[in-house]
């Protein structure tokens, strides 16, 4: 059994012109010690699927329809109670901007002990000794005078190690970074992955990291999924989405990426995601797709099966379809992992 | 401990501000009743000798900065002076320490009874946000600004002491429920100012990351809202209560004159009219001090709630 199982996930939010459909239908599912990224831009609902697995949604946003499994129980169904020792014990969370995920007021010692007392069920005196450890785990030296000190006290990198500390303190089965690294400059982001793949190996705790920044998932995930406008619209290993990646969205995203030995004018995919206020009929990308073909304006394209791994929601791939020539970059990709030896299906 | 040394070193520090400030004001003061127009003397009326004598006998004779260290010196002793006319020759400390107890009397319970329903009030309606019991006191909080007290001080008499016949419609010294009305009055806006920004300032904490956090850790509603929250909340709140009990204090002036109690308000009011300056000076010079002990104690409340300002630094 899967140890999360998101099936058919709808997400809305009540707001004043409406109800906003920001996640439409998406299915996934992360196994022990995988790592799963979620790619998409600002607004693909990635967090807002996360948010909903944590049980934290805005008060105007509610699971319309759909299953969030974990461990087989459906959490959509928990109560008030059953849900707060779901969250952090099965399911932990750190945050994008570690210079504003900690209570300014309290010792950090006091916010790890918090989680370590509600999951672990130890004493006050266990609980220091635990949060001490935990602190050394992620790399603070002189963790005992450092447990006696404020967020003010730490710079943004140490910070983003405490909120992680503070998630592992509550002893989770999956952890959710979301975009953990966005906020911290490109030595500390390094670190800070580092860290992650050295607990996940330690720990053997499931995760789901939630990015933009297709750089950092070649270097931690196990699987990606990519997010448009509420949907997933690929999924598959990291190898499978980098290297023979079948969406024209995803297609977009490689080759928006900086690179070095890129020459001219870096790509940027053109348009703006839509009104989810007023979801299309169609694929949500076909007005920004170049190889958009009537089809897609008119009917929702299922998923279909590339690999056992791998599966992408394009009419591209329906027999009938045309063959197209994907972006120079996305050849350039295929090409270079070939000549390598790497085998796709 | 560690900690505690710092609290001291802050309050210390604190306090040698406020010492240095009062100086200063002191200082601003005397220059001013050296501006004043005239002297204590009108020369129009009296033989130039009955004032050559009087302005001796007061040392206005003296070289200014002899007359400055003795007016320093007499303040480090605690002496103000007299008054001139509003209670001829009675000592200045005298006439505001017997009023002062008078306002105190309405002033201290009703900045203590109106921040401390303002606090709960501001709770309630941040929790409740969006819901009825949230715009009820959205209502109430703006009648209760917009409202001026001696509006609400006259309805309140005509209400409850001359309809009702509750309580006292005038202050009596016998009679300690002819305090309610007064302190119901003073206490108006103070509920209703720390109302408002209690509420802005928790649902602004509600939707903060460390909040989201302390969420995701599976802490119950209820230790988020009262471990995590408030505290933070207070901080910015604790700013406005500074200024509020300063308005309290020497707003009373109207609310004294429509109870008739004789505070410190009356005391002041008639010393202007009469031009009797050194009791107005030495009650500029009171209210300041008041005004620097309210400073002082809300800066060192603040470094009791926030350790970034009590250890400095910070960003």
């Amino acid at each position: 059994m899967a140890l999360l199982e998101v099936k058919d996930l709808h997400i809305s939010f009540k707001t004043n012109a409406g109800e906003v459909h920001a996640v439409r239908g998406v299915n996934f599912e992360l196994n022990k010690g995988e790592t799963l990224a979620i790619v998409g831009e600002s607004g693909s609902g990635k967090s807002v699927a996360t948010r909903a697995i944590m049980g934290i949604l805005a008060s105007n946003g509610y699971v319309k329809h759909g299953e969030i499994l974990v461990e087989g129980k459906d959490i959509t169904k928990f109560s008030k109670t059953e849900l707060e020792d779901m969250r952090g014990g099965e399911i932990a969370m750190i945050f994008q901007d570690p210079m504003t995920s900690l209570n300014p007021t309290m010792k950090i010692g006091k916010q790890i002990m918090e989680g370590i007392i509600k999951h672990q069920k130890v004493s006050k005196e266990e609980a220091k000794v635990k949060a001490i450890e935990l602190l050394t785990l992620v790399g603070i030296t002189d963790p005992e005078l450092r447990f006696e000190q404020y967020p003010h006290q730490f710079s943004g990198g140490m910070r983003q190690r405490i909120v992680i500390a503070i998630a592992l303190g509550c002893n989770p089965k999956v952890l959710i970074a979301d975009e953990p690294t966005t906020a911290l400059d490109v030595t500390i982001q390094a670190q800070i992955l580092e860290l992650m793949k050295d607990i996940q190996k330690k720990t053997g705790v499931g995760v789901i990291f939630i990015t933009h920044d297709l750089g950092v998932v070649a270097n931690v995930a196990d699987r990606v999924a990519v997010m448009y406008a509420g949907r997933l619209v690929e999924i598959g290993t990291s190898n499978e989405v980098f290297y023979n990646s079948q969406h024209p969205y995803t297609w977009g995203l490689l080759a928006s990426m900086p690179s070095m030995d890129a020459e001219g004018e870096l790509f940027s995919i053109p348009g703006t995601p839509p009104n989810l206020l007023f979801p299309p009929k169609g694929d949500a990308f076909a007005p920004r797709n170049q190889w958009a073909l009537q089809l897609d304006f008119e009917q929702q394209p299922p998923m279909f099966q590339v690999s056992s791994t791998h599966f992408a929601a394009t009419w591209l791939l329906h027999p009938a379809a045309p063959k197209v020539q994907p972006p120079a970059i996305v050849v350039r990709l295929r090409e270079s992992f070939s000549s390598e030896g790497g085998v796709l299906d | 401990m560690r900690g505690g040394t710092q609290v001291l070193k802050y309050i210390i520090k604190r306090i040698l501000i406020a010492i240095l400030t009062l100086w200063v004001i002191a200082t601003v003061l005397f220059g001013l009743l050296q501006l004043m127009p005239g002297g204590i003397c009108d020369r129009s009326k009296l033989p130039a000798e009955v004032c050559d004598n009087v302005e001796a006998q007061y040392g206005l004779k003296d070289p200014l900065p002899q007359q400055y260290a003795r007016y320093l010196g007499n303040l480090l002793q605690g002496d103000l002076g007299t008054s001139l006319k509003v209670q001829p020759s009675a000592p200045i400390t005298e006439i505001i320490s017997s009023k002062i107890v008078v306002s105190m009397s309405i002033g201290l319970p009703a900045i203590i009874f109106g921040v401390t329903v303002g606090l709960f009030a501001g709770i309630g309606s941040a929790l409740k946000r969006g819901k009825l019991l949230d715009n009820g006191i959205t209502i109430l909080t703006v009648l209760g600004i917009s409202v001026p007290s001696y509006v609400f001080a006259t309805l309140l008499q005509y209400f409850f002491a001359f309809k009702f016949g509750l309580v006292p419609i005038i202050y009596s010294s016998t009679n300690m429920l002819s305090l309610v009305l007064p302190i119901f009055a003073l206490s108006m806006y103070a509920i209703s100012t720390v109302t408002r920004y209690m509420r802005t300032e928790l649902v602004e904490v509600l939707g903060s990351d460390y909040i989201l956090l302390a969420q995701a850790k599976g802490l119950k509603h209820n230790t988020v809202i009262w471990k995590h929250a408030i505290r933070n909340a207070l901080i910015p709140v604790i700013t406005v209560v500074g200024p509020l009990s300063m308005s309290i204090l020497t707003g009373s002036l109207v609310i004294e004159r429509i109870f008739g109690i004789p505070g410190l308000g009356n005391v002041l009011v008639n010393a202007i009219n009469s031009s009797d300056n050194t009791l107005t000076l030495s009650l500029a010079l009171f209210y300041a001090a008041l005004n620097i002990a309210i400073i002082l104690v809300i800066d060192v409340l603040y470094g009791v709630i926030d350790p970034r300002i009590r250890l400095g630094g910070g960003k």
